[in-house]
């Protein structure tokens, strides 16, 4: 009977590996391939390195890589400590408003990038910056301090838009799974708060933190929007521009452009490694049978947090919605002394618009698919990774990091190509099912990642108490698992939703006039330098995104772990 | 005698008038009755795909018209760039789909990628409205539009005259700069911004331009001297030019401009013109081909006949946000950028100049300081 049973396990965790390997690794594998690919189009297959030498020794490559990693570093040095306290302070403690707050970084998150940046330049620039123009009549300057093109300022774009507030959503959830005990047993030992965070809970979170950097590099790695932006006039160039500029070339140069993709790759895989040894040394369950939730009492220092929160979230979270929100009703983003500077046409060009209905059914499609297919799926193969004796369970692991290592256009090219090479999928090409695998696909890692870490929060007896009063495999997972990972659970149903109504590049090559969803129609508008509809459209999908945010929170209190 | 010959030259004369209206009238009927059997076989097909430019204004402005007037053929538009439009339609055709009838966009990615594949038709076969082919009617000819090196494949029907400098007048005086070689001088290094010469695009046909007039060493000399910023962001461009925070600009979108025109800003943005450049018509996103193994052949001929014909063009005209056409017949979309009779232009798009375009992307990208 046992035996049937691990034989069950193993062959339904292999189809698990089997199609998470075909999905994520096969498309990787056909761009590196064709990355060799040096003929002209027509002519028949020619396989050199030309591609690859012409890229890795073209000029500036150097600087930009220097450029890269500098900003990774003083980003992640300046935001990292900030959000491990803040998601400790939401999580472990009786802030007041918590649950508010928590959710102010959720909405910083879902805010459109290109909105918040131009609302930066609009307070920042050197010369028009409405804070600069405060400066100098205050003090009569001739010139203010703040200069938003500059290394300062793209650092500052990326902390104001979501590089904070991504990773208080990612560690609040975790942070909230931690047994109280474990930090009233550190206090009676003599520890004080900044003690018990340092030295128990911080090694505690190690594998949700762990995987928090890693993704920060990643998304470090691969950021342009706004070293795009704020770069250009500056001549600051970083390795994702680069790739960009390649990828953006006519006819596109995809060779040479996943020749130098391959440095995330490279960068990414001792990470993992090291990443899984340092997860192997020890255990990390936070939630047994003993769990409790009691909040740590601030006492004199509740209302100076409160206040820190607060003045954060609004830096990062209101300040830019102001810019999203007042950029749809403006003439002219940005100028408010021309004749008539407000207006509700922008609202009317795309209500009016005769495919934003159909873009905004296809996006509610699409997104409530990737997110209920995400949900399914990356807990599957957390659960795999984590709970099981499967054989390949570090293999699938290792496997979900990888779509997170490409440029989104790249992976959508592979997965185009993927689709076209199987006559399997050509029934759905061009159909929305393409695009929610697509989204799903480019989601994994974080959706993953971000519920084993949770699992390793859980401890077995709970399921072994379960199955121990005869209680099948269903019913623990139901029952005792899933009210438990709850919250994060929901987290990653709403990262599915949002990441998959948002993306452009991952479902660029695969949409078709049916298919084309709100973000591609967002994009129509900016190639037409209509960023005020650009706007509009961003904001309807922040809203659609928000009101699935709060549903999933409000269930998530209902069901999972009250602190 | 006499009598009769006049007599016989003048039934001659009428004979020969005669025939004439009827064989006119004859080949109207017959182009009527050819017309009205495209129109029945098109709208039976029920649909037609376009694989056109990125942009809602270009959506709107080739889709809604055709739409309006043959409501019973579907369009399916997909509007991408060149980038993401051309490794699609490749790996669709070699994975045996023919999703696409037509391909409407800048010429440079189809005659580079689709092409060689024999991706195209002739055009001409497909044409049956003869007001859309007559001569008489386009700048250069019909045959003027073709952009592909055998002039049967790829045709570009828009006729806008690409402007090169633009300044801010309230930074800079159009004495300043009397010739576009006066951008060399370290006067302007710094002050310069480019619509990035890196990628296809305004920015490279400037560069192009620039390269024709004045030669390599110039180019070479701007990219590597003048602390130019290049960028790709039209929309910002414009918004530096119009706030100076750079007063002169190569290569502006005119269509960003006539945004911030529209709301009463940038009206101290103004081009220059220098009388020693080359002039070059530059079609943008106004051209065509026809592809083969279409899956609607019918609605295809339909749709390029009507695009071609003076109905087609001034819907182009009025509804591109300022495109000109090379149809003589039909008002400017923008006076200032329109073909002048008496010049002479190069397609600074054409096939023939894709080896010149590729050698200053190498050049720029050798060039400019990063």
């Amino acid at each position: 009977m046992r035996r049937a049973r691990m034989q069950s396990e193993t062959f339904w965790c292999s189809v698990v590996l089997a199609g998470v390997a075909f999905f994520a690794l096969y498309p990787i594998l056909l761009i590196i391939v064709n990355s060799f690919q040096v003929a002209k189009p027509g002519a028949p297959a020619l396989y050199g390195l030309q591609g690859w030498s012409a890229v890795l020794s073209q000029p500036g490559l150097k600087r930009a890589l220097y450029n890269t990693f500098s900003l990774l570093v003083v980003r992640q040095l300046l935001s990292f400590p900030v959000a491990v306290l803040i998601a400790w302070l939401l999580a472990r403690t009786d802030l007041p408003g918590k649950s508010a707050l928590e959710f102010m970084f959720w909405l910083s998150f879902f805010l459109p990038s290109l909105s918040v940046t131009l609302g930066w330049i609009l307070i920042l620039d050197p010369d028009y910056g409405i804070a600069n123009q405060i400066w100098k009549s205050l003090f009569g300057a001739a010139q203010g301090p703040f200069n938003i093109y500059s290394f300062w300022g793209i650092v500052w774009a990326h902390i104001g838009h979501n590089t904070t507030a991504v990773k208080v959503m990612l560690l609040t959830p975790a942070f909230r799974n931690m047994d109280a005990s474990l930090e009233e047993a550190s206090e009676i030992a003599g520890a004080g708060r900044a003690g018990t965070l340092v030295r128990i809970l911080i090694p505690i979170m190690m594998p949700i933190i762990m995987v928090v950097l890693i993704l920060a590099i990643i998304n470090g790695l691969q950021a342009f929007e706004i070293e795009m932006i704020l770069g250009a006039p500056i001549g600051f160039h970083v390795y994702s521009t680069k790739v960009y500029q390649l990828i953006q070339q006519e006819p596109p140069s995809f060779g040479p452009a996943t020749a130098l993709s391959t440095l995330v790759l490279c960068i990414l895989l001792p990470l993992i490694v090291m990443q899984r040894r340092w997860i192997g040394r020890r255990q990390y369950t936070t939630i047994t049978g003993r769990y409790r939730a009691k909040p740590i009492a601030l006492g004199k220092w509740r209302y100076p947090a409160l206040a820190l929160i607060a003045l954060v979230a609004l830096v990062i979270t209101a300040a830019p919605m102001s810019f999203v929100l007042i950029g749809t009703f403006m003439s002219l983003f940005g100028f408010f002394h021309i004749e008539h500077p407000w207006t509700l046409r922008n609202w009317s060009r795309v209500f009016d618009d005769p495919i934003f209905l159909l873009s905004l059914k296809n996006t509610v499609l699409m997104a409530g698919g990737a997110a209920l297919f995400s949900v399914s799926l990356f807990s599957v193969v957390a659960y795999i990774s984590v709970r099981t004796k499967f054989i390949w369970r570090a293999t699938l692991d290792f496997i979900s990091w990888f779509p997170s290592a490409m440029p989104g256009i790249l992976m959508g090219l592979g997965l185009l190509w993927l689709f076209l090479d199987f006559p399997i999928f050509r029934p759905l090409y061009g159909s929305v099912w393409l695009l929610i695998i697509a989204t799903v696909v480019s989601s994994m890692t974080l959706g993953t990642q971000l519920l084993k870490s949770n699992l390793l929060q859980l401890g077995m007896e709970l399921e072994e108490a379960s199955q121990a009063s005869g209680a099948s495999w269903w019913t623990t997972y139901r029952r005792i698992v899933l009210p438990l990972m709850f919250p994060s659970v929901l987290l990653v149903g709403v990262l599915g939703f949002i990441h998959a109504a948002r993306d452009i590049s991952n479902v660029a090559l695969l949409a078709t006039s049916g298919s084309r969803t709100l973000a591609l129609l967002q994009l129509d508008f900016m190639v037409s330098g209509r960023y005020e509809s650009a706007a509009v459209v961003a904001t309807i999908v922040m809203a659609l995104t928000t009101g699935i945010a709060l549903l999933a929170r409000l269930l998530g209190l209902r069901i999972g772990i009250r602190s | 005698m006499k009598h009769s010959g006049w007599q016989g030259s003048f039934c001659l004369l009428f004979a020969l008038v005669f025939a004439a209206l009827a064989g006119n009238a004859f080949a109207q009927a017959k182009g009527q009755k050819e017309w009205e059997a495209l129109v029945a076989a098109a709208e039976k097909e029920g649909h037609l795909n376009i694989a056109g430019p990125p942009g809602d204004t270009y959506r709107l402005a080739l889709v809604e018209w055709f739409q309006k007037k043959f409501p019973k053929i579907k369009v399916e538009y997909n509007g991408a760039s060149g980038r993401d439009q051309v490794p699609r339609i490749t790996r669709e055709r070699q994975s045996g789909i023919f999703n696409w009838d037509l391909y409407i966009g800048g010429p440079t990615s189809p005659l580079g990628a689709l092409k060689p594949l024999g991706a195209f038709d002739a055009l001409l076969p497909e044409m049956i409205l003869a007001e859309a082919t007559d001569d008489a009617k386009w700048y250069g000819g019909f045959h003027g539009g073709f952009v592909d090196s055998e002039e049967k494949l790829y045709y570009a029907f828009d006729g806008t005259v690409s402007d090169v400098v633009y300044i801010n007048t309230d930074l800079v005086q159009p004495a300043e700069i009397k010739s576009f070689k006066e951008l060399a001088n370290p006067k302007w290094a710094g002050k310069i911004v480019w619509e990035d010469p890196r990628q296809e695009g305004s920015g490279l046909n400037s560069a192009l331009l620039f390269q024709l007039t004045y030669g390599e060493a110039f180019l070479r000399k701007l990219f590597a001297e003048q602390k130019i910023v290049f960028t790709r962001d039209r929309r910002q461009l414009t918004e530096w030019v119009v706030r100076g925070r750079h007063p002169v600009a190569v290569s502006l979108p005119t269509d960003q401009l006539k945004i911030f025109l529209e709301k009463g800003v940038g009206k101290n943005v103004k081009v220059l013109e220098d009388p020693g450049l080359v002039n070059s018509i530059i079609p943008g996103f106004g051209a065509f081909g026809v592809l083969n193994r279409r899956p609607h052949p019918s609605a295809a001929k339909l749709y390029v006949n009507l695009l071609l014909s003076k109905e087609g063009q001034l819907n182009w005209v009025t509804s591109s946000g300022g495109r000109n056409s090379r149809r003589i017949d039909v008002p400017f979309g923008d006076p200032e950028f329109a073909i002048r009779p008496n010049q002479k232009y190069i397609q600074s798009q054409s096939e023939k100049m894709i080896p010149q375009r590729q050698a200053i992307i190498k050049l720029a990208k050798e060039t400019i300081p990063e």
